[in-house]
């Protein structure tokens, strides 16, 4: 009996219009999987079984009249809880929107809704998507499908996770500092931030406006082409949103590799060895391709990195205020911590923060991405962390919060940047936990980022690895 | 003169209506001045003319495609 969950997006898609299995059935093997492995993941914080049953039944219905909506009809997906849907709830992973009805849906979701998919619930995510480990106090944990022990990386925790374990066949994540990167490379699955405005974010809870991003996280990078074609891409509702032309990502997969310059930066400190090693590997396989490895030298990210802290945390104090002064109590300390210097730094700084981005941006285009197409970096420095030693709230201490500290160095710098930003896995660590690899372009070069992501995955297959469910292991 | 510490709490109690426990004003004060030192220690490269809004047309100029 074919295990039809095992198979990725763009497979599943074809099986569906190609008649060789119904939605209804797809739609229920993601939900009797669910069902298992949900006490040891907790990566969804709600299902919707009915609905998502009754929408497969309809796609089901479409496809026997001939009227296939779009490239995912019938295809089961599910987002991190913070993606509007008009009329239902969405916690934001709060407790202060624990019972929010949503007023709006957001684009990226009619988009997907236009394009056919089924929506399987909402997935779990770290408070008002911060935090870059997957803890949860209001929704508890989300844990890791490879080891439930340790983190999924945040703050789109669910959409790592469930991805990983194969419950959804591709998930929506938010990114304002590495969180759709860092759970995509931590599960094991691919993830991609688009450039800073490639996706409308109408819709979609912020965190930051000037540093939110939107993006998918997939099994290939081949389904998350499919995604971000989909979602990407002008929006009325969102100034934000560019007009930039949205090219065929699928149809630009197979672009050839020879001639590719792929920057390699000259010294990478802070990273673990089995980290280096992995994306040393990765190198040699992308070299046996035809592309070409060019040394480059990374600026300081530290001021890159101070900078974004900057932006982020004085427009989330400024979003949150009403509620931290209405109901503090209602927010983790870890939540409320990360905000409050948002208070207190002058509004000239932010200003400047802001205008300090462009010659930011415009000094890393004209250096380190002089000469070369992409760039090659890790998307985490270590090796996965366990919950315990990273759970601020729990145990706050300076070891949990120099760890987390370090958690985005490659990853918020980009987010400054706006810059296109592509995590896949390449390779396992000595706790079996899998290593991501990260690609970064110039802007709006999406579409190069993943033909070479693509041909990597064509010849090598830490993507098709799966986690296994353990019987009788439930979440620490 | 008032110790860091003592003029965060102010500014967050005075201004902002935000009562910090002393321990917390301290450890503010020190992220506060960090981020601000290094956005200050930056500020000398930008001009005038320098827009925030300019950042937009930069992604759109800067593409590769």
């Amino acid at each position: 009996m074919t295990d039809w969950t095992s198979h990725d997006l763009v497979a599943i898609a074809a099986a569906i219009t190609d008649g060789q299995v119904s939605s209804v059935a797809i739609t229920e093997a993601c939900l009797a999987r669910i069902e298992a492995w949900q006490p040891h993941l907790n990566a969804f914080i709600r299902i919707d079984r009915a609905a998502a049953l009754a929408t497969a039944h309809e796609r089901d219905r479409e496809r026997a009249a001939g009227r296939l909506r779009g490239p995912l009809h019938g295809v089961p997906l599910a987002h991190k809880d913070m993606f509007y849907r008009r009329g239902r709830i969405s916690t934001g992973g709060s407790a202060i929107r624990r019972d929010w009805i949503a007023d709006r849906t957001a684009t990226v979701i009619e988009r997907l809704d236009a394009a056919g998919a089924i929506d399987l619930g909402t997935l779990n995510m770290a408070e008002f998507a911060a935090g870059p480990t997957g803890h949860n106090i209001h929704f508890g944990d989300c844990c890791n499908p490879w080891d439930p022990a340790r983190v999924t990386g945040g703050s789109s925790s669910g959409s790592g996770a469930s991805v990983a374990a194969r419950l959804v066949f591709g998930a929506l994540g938010s990114d304002t500092g590495g969180s759709i990167r860092m759970p995509a490379a931590i599960c094991g699955v691919v993830g991609m931030k688009p450039t800073y405005g490639r996706v409308s974010r109408f819709g979609a809870l912020p965190r930051s406006w000037s540093l939110d991003h939107v993006g998918p996280l997939t099994r290939s990078v081949a389904d998350n082409a499919r995604l971000l074609s989909i979602i990407a891409g002008a929006d009325a509702q969102d100034s934000t949103a560019s007009a930039h032309d949205v090219p065929d990502y699928e149809a630009a997969l197979g672009r050839a590799m020879a001639g590719l310059r792929l920057g390699w930066p000259a010294s990478l400190d802070g990273i673990d060895a089995g980290t280096l090693s992995a994306l040393q590997q990765a190198r040699g396989a992308l070299e046996r391709l035809g592309v070409r490895i060019v040394d480059v030298r990374l600026p300081e990210l530290t001021p890159l990195f101070d900078t974004a802290e900057t932006i982020i945390k004085c427009e989330a104090a400024a979003m949150h205020r009403p509620w931290l002064e209405s109901r503090p109590q209602d927010y983790s300390n870890q939540v409320r911590w990360r905000m409050e210097a948002g208070f207190l730094i002058p509004a000239t700084q932010y200003i400047d923060a802001l205008r300090l981005r462009t010659h930011h941006t415009e000094a890393f285009l004209a250096t380190t991405m002089d000469g070369i197409d992409a760039l090659l970096l890790p998307t985490m420095p270590f090796a996965t962390p366990t919950r315990a030693e990273t759970d601020v709230e729990r145990q706050p201490g300076a070891t949990a919060l120099a760890i987390l500290a370090r958690f985005s160095r490659f990853t918020r710098p980009f987010n400054l940047l706006g810059l296109p930003a592509l995590s896949l896995p390449c390779g396992f660590d000595g706790n079996g936990l899998p290593i991501g690899m990260q690609l970064v372009g110039r802007p709006f070069s999406e579409a190069l980022l993943y033909a070479i992501g693509h041909a990597y995955q064509q010849v090598t297959d830490h993507h098709r690895q799966a986690p296994s469910l353990v019987p009788g292991i439930t979440r620490p | 003169m008032k110790d860091r510490a003592t003029l965060i709490a102010d500014i967050a109690s005075d201004l902002q209506g935000i009562r910090l426990p002393p321990a917390r004003a301290t450890d503010l004060a020190a992220e506060v001045s960090r981020l601000n030192d290094a956005v200050r220690a930056a500020t000398g490269q930008l001009s005038f003319d320098d827009d925030p809004a300019a950042y937009a047309a930069l992604l759109a100029k800067a593409s590769s495609s």
